[in-house]
């Protein structure tokens, strides 16, 4: 079928198809500088008015708002990982069935819903009466929120991971007499924890940016680092304007530090090599 | 003696295993349960807290424009538009953007500068959305308010899609922030995507005599489209839920306007901003009804598209199995 096509092609001389080609070269190319002129717009803006914007970050507000984030996070792994590691040991491990299929598509649902719609599922437990509501949200519901943004990244990335190793692996442990578990447990876990590892840091990095659901709970400030630059972006005031951009230098930093751990364990980058 | 004695402990390990394992099964499976429940909770606890208003004012709020919270008037049309709109202009960018940026990486590109091209999109895709939007408020809305809009807004400022006057904060400065946040993602699993397709395929058309264009053409892009679709679709599920960056630039005013430089709000926006612990019941439920509809599309959408790649994925399958396959082409001596 794509022969006959191409074949009607070469009617045409090889002068106008070779045109043909350079003017695709020059608009990609085009339109590759442009993308990435851009994006370093982003980047350039981030690192210059972030060291500028530095010098008006206060230490002790710094470190409150990044603490704040560490316990999110910590919480939000409480409750994600053993939730995702598990799911992701069954859809890989389990044969096909109705749970297995169910289980598919809500961790595919789940990595779809916008992280807002978190917020409003915890707010909506949450909520009581218009009077009860109201103080600031605790620790745990924030967390909530922020692992059911990692639950599908962290069950995928498991799921994967563990399809990944190699049947002979799984065949000699068993030949040799390891149980299921054993087999799961000694020989499976091990050869899949860089896989897994790499999932697990990528699902930290995508919370700790989260924004969204914290605002839509009223976390103030010093609850969280994204919280921080989202409400010092909003002041009127020149000074906390130029403190967002530190703030939100800080944060690319700690996002990016996750994704280069997260690229330096993945077991991809040696087949790369 | 000892060998006795070394079966005789592996077999009274063995039942600790094998409870160990049964452990472990239904503990994997209750992980499992746990994942199902949620997402129903999610469609549970969103519905009944939208009860009140789908009680009052039934599906009809969903078609009404007036959006009034201290009169009670819960019309949807501005937000539901809103989103749309900018998702919409968004991937009229960012998907016709991606591709060119996929094709010369995968195709164009010197040797020496895919590497770099490549990590600088993989980079910002991960750059968080408030990063985004403080970008966007600071950079885009000024660039828009002092340097896009005006000779725009003067000459053509008659037609009602360019009517100022422009604050920079708007439905073209979201769908702007949107397309650039998109992009890496989008450029990313198009050149994953294309990149998957069998170097046989390429090998053959170039064998042929197709020019490289040619070859990308009528054989790689045929042979990914399913793959080029998904991440189509993927751009779009996200673009309908971002918020943090989206809220930051869009200016968030419920009123209905065809401006594309007139502030807007989108579903996702409204959320943010109006559901707190100052909301009134009816206001509450108003809110939670949007958040459904948003919950149904956006899923929705994503569970639809993979439906659409695995199918295609399976009729490629089939229709290789007939003939010889990729693999044993390529292995013939």
């Amino acid at each position: 079928m794509a022969l006959g096509r191409t074949a009607g092609a070469t009617d045409r001389s090889l002068g106008a198809r070779r045109r043909e080609m350079s003017l695709v070269r020059g608009i990609s190319t085009l339109a590759t500088v442009v993308t990435v002129l851009a994006l370093a717009s982003v980047l350039v803006s981030v690192v210059g008015y972030g060291l500028r914007g530095l010098s008006h970050v206060v230490g002790a507000e710094l470190s409150r708002a990044v603490a704040g984030t560490a316990r999110l996070v910590v919480v939000a792994c409480a409750l994600a990982l053993p939730l995702g590691l598990l799911a992701g040991i069954h859809l890989a491990e389990a044969r096909a069935g109705r749970l297995v299929a169910a289980a598919r598509v809500a961790a595919d649902a789940l990595a779809a819903v916008p992280s807002v719609v978190f917020g409003v599922l915890v707010y909506g437990v949450v909520w009581r009466t218009r009077t009860g509501h109201g103080g600031d949200p605790s620790t745990l519901t924030c967390g909530a929120a922020l692992a059911l943004v990692m639950v599908p990244t962290v069950a995928r990335a498991t799921e994967i991971a563990i399809r990944g190793v190699p049947e002979r692996l799984r065949e000699a442990a068993l030949a040799l007499g390891a149980t299921r578990f054993h087999v799961i447990v000694r020989v499976v876990m091990p050869s899949a924890a860089r896989g897994i590892a790499t999932g697990v840091l990528l699902a930290i990095a995508r919370a700790t940016g989260e924004a969204a659901p914290l605002v839509l709970l009223g976390s103030d400030a010093s609850s969280a680092l994204s919280v921080s630059v989202y409400r010092a972006a909003l002041s009127p005031l020149p000074a906390l304007q130029s403190q967002a951009w530190g703030l939100a230098l800080v944060l690319v930093a700690l996002v990016l530090a996750l994704h280069v751990a997260a690229w330096l364990l993945s077991p991809r980058r040696e087949e790369h090599e | 003696m000892t060998r006795p004695l070394g079966l005789e402990r592996r077999v009274a390990g063995a039942g600790v295993v094998a409870t160990l394992g049964a452990g472990l099964r239904g503990l994997a499976q209750a992980a499992c349960v746990t994942l199902v429940l949620v997402v129903l909770a999610l469609f549970v606890v969103l519905a009944a807290r939208a009860r009140p208003s789908i009680a009052a004012h039934g599906l009809a709020a969903l078609a009404s424009t007036e959006w009034d919270p201290a009169r009670e008037r819960f019309g949807a049309v501005p937000f539901l538009v809103g989103t749309l709109l900018s998702s919409l202009l968004a991937l009229t960018i960012a998907v016709p953007g991606g591709f060119l940026v996929a094709l010369y990486v995968t195709e164009f590109a010197p040797r020496r500068l895919r590497g770099p091209v490549a990590s600088l999109v993989e980079v910002l895709a991960a750059v968080p959305g408030i990063v985004y939007g403080l970008w966007g408020m600071c950079v885009l809305v000024p660039f828009v308010r002092d340097v896009l809009a005006p000779p725009i807004t003067t000459r053509l400022g008659g037609v009602p899609i360019f009517a100022g006057p422009a604050t920079g904060f708007g439905l073209l400065s979201a769908a702007l922030v949107l397309a650039l946040m998109a992009l890496p993602t989008v450029a990313a699993v198009m050149r994953d995507v294309i990149s998957s397709v069998p170097p046989q395929l390429r090998e053959a058309g170039l064998a042929l005599g197709g020019t490289r264009w040619e070859v990308m053409r009528h054989v790689v892009l045929p042979h990914a489209r399913a793959g080029l679709f998904a991440a189509v679709m993927l751009g779009f599920g996200r673009a309908l839920g971002e918020t943090m960056a989206v809220a930051m630039v869009i200016g968030r005013s419920p009123a209905l306007t065809a401006s594309l430089f007139a502030p807007s709000h989108t579903t996702a926006t409204l959320i943010l901003a109006e559901l707190d612990g100052n909301a009134s019941p009816q206001h509450v439920a108003a809110i939670s009804e949007l958040a459904l509809v948003l919950l149904v599309v956006t899923v929705a959408f994503n569970l639809g598209a993979h439906g659409v790649v695995r199918r295609t994925l399976r009729r490629k399958t089939a229709g290789l199995s007939t003939g010889p396959s990729e693999g044993e082409l390529g292995e013939a001596p």
